[in-house]
């Protein structure tokens, strides 16, 4: 594990020549994993401070100063508490838990807020659209059928949940009419995994 | 300058992909010590070595549930060895710098700083520079004024021979935004790869939407 598989970085396929001597041509569409700044820089900062205290403690201590406080107060609790206490158990669940979530941290891609998009007739660009504009558009795209009073939007990475409120008519053809406007909505943003467009109609009380 | 596309291609997301894996692999390692270590004290805590036939050395002290955490004489073992001292102090030094590298390799944005630019007509020992941020700031110009396009925020990033640009466009309501990428692609980052001669310029590009005034999107 030490070796570590190298998840998102691994580089990127080699392009076919042909693509290589007309130009850049687009890059793979897929989502960029994320650089993890944050997680990265907290836990750098929590590494710095403890490794700088305790260094600054052991060149402290044995240039002849006697310990520390706040170093005499956890040796004690240390050496006082057994493995079996309360605190130390919980202690331990968290450390856990916390190593379990810095794991999933670097191994999975992140940016769940973006969708790629394909990029097609594009050179040397990557984009990705945000799911929340998508949201917006297949929002907007709802309020343009006929009957539609309102619609609350949920863009997945993988499903668009719509649920619109219909003022009149039939349900099935108020939902029908929108699965096809949605869907061509979607189609024309240009995306590598267009989300399945889930309709669900209801009528307003009135 | 350039050895084939592909190379050009592959170095493509240049530091930020360094960085990326940087991150994940520590990241990852402490996730691992943090895991490895709360998870030994959760099973001489819980007595799960006995319970449930883990096998693990029962005469480790972790292994008992009612020994210390850490007891003053398992601190002090080893402090009278010669090896200790030079040894606890390099380990922890090493730690700390290393910490603070990481520490500081978030901090720096990676904006790229001058970028040469080929200029056929002078000599072959005369450089021509372009600050990035113009660069940046000309693509961003540009790009405001493509129809759909509310806000465009342009950083240009990485070093000088693997420079890249980094687009966010904010589209008005309403705008397909496949087309709008399409015209970015066309226009502002076809034409400051034409103009800097940068030809392999990769762009990363972001689309929001700006909130129309009637959306009521969760």
């Amino acid at each position: 594990m030490t070796t570590a598989p190298a998840p998102g970085p691994a580089p990127l396929p080699a392009l076919p020549t042909e693509a290589a001597e007309v130009g850049p041509g687009p890059l793979r569409p897929r989502r960029p994993w994320s650089t993890r700044r944050n997680a990265a820089a907290l836990t750098a900062l929590v590494l710095t401070g403890a490794g700088g205290a305790l260094l600054y403690e052991e060149v402290y201590i044995h240039t002849g100063h006697t310990a520390h406080h706040w170093r005499t107060r956890i040796t004690d609790a240390l050496a006082d508490h057994s493995l079996n206490n309360h605190w130390v158990i919980a202690g331990s669940a968290v450390g856990l838990v916390l190593g379990l979530w810095l794991l999933l941290l670097a191994l999975t891609p992140g940016r769940r807020g973006v969708l790629p998009m394909t990029g097609v007739g594009t050179s040397g660009v990557r984009a990705v659209l945000e799911r929340s504009a998508a949201g917006a558009l297949l929002h907007r795209a709802t309020l343009e059928v006929n009957g539609v009073k309102g619609a609350r939007v949920k863009v997945g990475r993988r499903r668009a949940v719509i649920r619109a409120v219909v003022g009149f008519g039939a349900h099935e053809q108020a939902a029908e009419e929108l699965t096809r406007h949605l869907s061509a909505e979607r189609d024309r943003m240009g995306l590598v995994r267009p989300p399945v467009v889930k309709v669900k109609v209801r009528s307003s009380k009135s | 300058m350039r050895r084939g596309r592909r190379a050009g291609q592959e170095k493509e997301a240049g530091a930020d992909m360094t960085r990326t894996a940087v991150n994940r692999v520590l990241l990852g390692l402490v996730g691992l010590v943090l895991l490895g270590g709360g998870g030994l004290l959760l099973i001489g805590g819980l007595n799960l070595n006995r319970r449930w036939h883990l096998g693990l050395p029962a005469h480790w002290s972790v292994m008992q549930p009612h020994h210390a955490v850490l007891t003053a004489a398992q601190r002090d073992q080893w402090r009278n060895h010669g090896w200790w001292w030079p040894t606890a102090f390099a380990g922890l030094a090493v730690l700390t710098l290393l910490s603070l590298w990481w520490l500081i390799g978030q901090l720096h944005r990676g904006t790229a700083g001058d970028l040469p630019v080929p200029v056929p007509d002078r000599g072959p020992r005369s450089r021509t520079l372009v600050r990035s941020g113009a660069l940046a700031a000309a693509v961003a110009g540009e790009a405001e004024e493509l129809p759909g396009v509310a806000r465009a925020r342009v950083r240009v990033q990485g070093h000088r021979r693997r420079a890249r640009a980094r687009v966010s466009l904010t589209l008005t309501p309403g705008t397909a935004p496949d087309p709008v990428l399409r015209a970015l692609s066309d226009g502002p980052l076809a034409h400051i790869r034409l103009a800097t001669g940068l030809t392999e310029l990769p762009a990363e590009v972001r689309i929001r939407a700006d909130r129309g005034p009637a959306q009521r999107v969760e």
